[in-house]
């Protein structure tokens, strides 16, 4: 008897659509018309019997010859060409102008082609594999460029750069996330991004102190307001301020003028608001409800 | 604790947007993932683009009917190749009729359809073989060598145990091997396939 991969050999070049190349007539305007169209019927409560007879259904709404000879012209366009070989076994499980995705082992690697994309792009993309996940990409500060900054959902989830230890200003450099392909429930994360010229980080959860940043190494959670903005105007940057308003187990940023700040006032952390600025979160006194990092 | 504490004052200072996709985005994106391989499924499985056609259109009517239904994660992929079997099922029996009506469409679009086997006596010989296949069997062998699915992903989506598969996926190899022999037709382990006293 003939192994499955023999058999598989025989009968690839008997396809009359290849089995080696996609398609790619997804994102086209036929494709696109045929969606319309459906979507414009009006649901159906689901019926438990089976599907009524397909000519039945045609009679009832003459519009889908239509929408069907948008389909045949473009199995014409398909299968016009003999396409004869063998697939390599790789393939992209998803594409759009933002994102593409491609499925290695048991998991999803979403490249992000266009960090800038409307971020519904990258989200659409996962969903069309079904899988409910939410990417945003921000501009961040350097130290977080090319890591995900922030999550929520459990699992194992990791960010590489293609090609590896690239530098994400330069245009063929690619965040890659991969997410396993057997994820349940909903995630969503942020991705950091390198920050245009001008343009504000969005990681202000994050401090300035860590390495790389623009306060590295610096002391200053827990210090008066005056010690930390010795350090700040001895590495040349200026200051903002946020007043830390502490709620529940959590606690918002307010802004705050810098006329409003006492020099011995308390900064619980400090972050990079752009490049040369940062922002000292601060409360008038030492706030026992917050974790300070000298604690 | 310090911990625990720390991350939810980090997750009160993002800005997150509700994600609350509508079956319309969800159908959008299972509709974009699976078209190119259900245009193939069918293509590959009709004898004219005028019947492809008529499959693949109604097939996505039917996903978009039954949105209340769809699977989440890969199987949703599984479930359209799914509905596009019965769709193609039920297009069958009607075949004849759909013929009558069409015709002269379908002979023009038959132009277009173009069909490799017919010019090569080698694949014909093979074709012909799993002509004589019951159509479940060339549906599961199909599946395997055309749309490349697994055994794990085809008992999905034919709703069958994964054993159930592996044995039906045994007996239609056997059965395929067999109409060969008896055929006489020998293939080299190369795409090259050719009839006994031909080979090379």
């Amino acid at each position: 008897m003939k192994a499955i991969d023999e058999i598989n050999e025989l009968l690839r070049p008997l396809a009359r659509i290849g089995t080696d190349e996609p398609v790619g007539l997804a994102g086209g305007a036929r494709a696109q018309a045929l969606f319309t169209d459906i979507i414009a019927q009006e649901r159906q409560p689901t019926t438990a019997g089976p599907p009524r007879r397909l000519r039945d259904r045609y009679r009832a709404r003459p519009t889908l010859l239509g929408l069907a000879a948008s389909v045949v012209l473009a199995l014409g366009a398909v299968l016009g060409p003999s396409l004869l070989g063998y697939g390599d076994g790789t393939s992209i499980s998803y594409a759009n102008s933002a994102v593409e995705i491609r499925e290695e082992a048991d998991t999803y690697v979403a490249r992000i082609k266009d960090p800038y994309a409307d971020q519904r792009r990258f989200s659409e993309a996962f969903r069309a594999l079904g899988l409910n996940v939410e990417i945003k990409v921000i501009p961040v500060s350097p130290a977080s460029v090319g890591k995900i900054v922030m999550m929520q959902g459990a699992g194992p989830f990791h960010i590489r750069r293609e090609p590896a230890d690239c530098d994400l200003a330069d245009s063929g450099c690619f965040m890659a996330v991969t997410v396993p392909v057997a994820l349940k429930g909903a995630i969503r994360f942020d991705l950091g991004r390198p920050a245009k010229p001008g343009e504000s980080y969005e990681n202000e959860w994050q401090s300035a102190t860590r390495a790389g940043e623009q306060l590295a190494g610096a002391k200053v959670s827990g210090r008066s307001v005056d010690d930390v903005l010795a350090e700040v105007r001895k590495r040349g940057l200026t200051a903002e301020f946020s007043l830390v308003s502490v709620g529940e187990g959590s606690y918002e940023l307010k802004p705050l003028a810098a006329d409003q700040v006492g020099a011995n006032w308390i900064v619980y952390k400090v972050a990079s608001v752009r490049v040369g600025v940062v922002r000292l979160q601060v409360t008038p006194e030492r706030n026992p409800a917050l974790e300070y990092e000298s604690d | 604790m310090k911990r625990a504490f720390a991350s939810r004052i980090e997750w009160r200072t993002s800005r997150w947007e509700s994600p609350v996709p509508d079956d319309t985005d969800r159908f959008e994106a299972v509709y974009r993932a699976t078209y190119d391989e259900i245009i193939a499924y069918a293509g590959r499985r009709c004898d004219s683009p005028q019947d492809a056609a008529d499959v693949v259109a109604e097939t996505f009517t039917v996903v978009w009917r039954k949105m209340d239904e769809l699977p989440p994660g890969a199987e949703a992929r599984l479930w359209v190749y799914g509905v596009a079997r019965n769709v193609l099922a039920d297009h069958r029996r009607s075949a004849l009729r759909h013929q009558a009506r069409h015709r002269e469409l379908d002979a023009e679009m038959a132009d277009l359809y173009g069909d490799p086997a017919d010019h090569n006596v080698e694949l014909n010989a093979i074709a012909q073989v799993f002509g004589t296949l019951s159509d479940d069997d060339r549906e599961l062998l199909s599946l395997v060598a055309w749309e490349g699915l697994d055994r794990k992903e085809i008992a999905t989506m034919l709703g069958l145990s994964r054993n159930a598969v592996r044995i039906r996926l045994y007996r239609a190899r056997k059965r395929f091997s067999l109409a060969l022999d008896e055929a006489d037709v020998r293939s080299t382990p190369a795409t090259a396939i050719v009839p006994a006293g031909r080979a090379q």
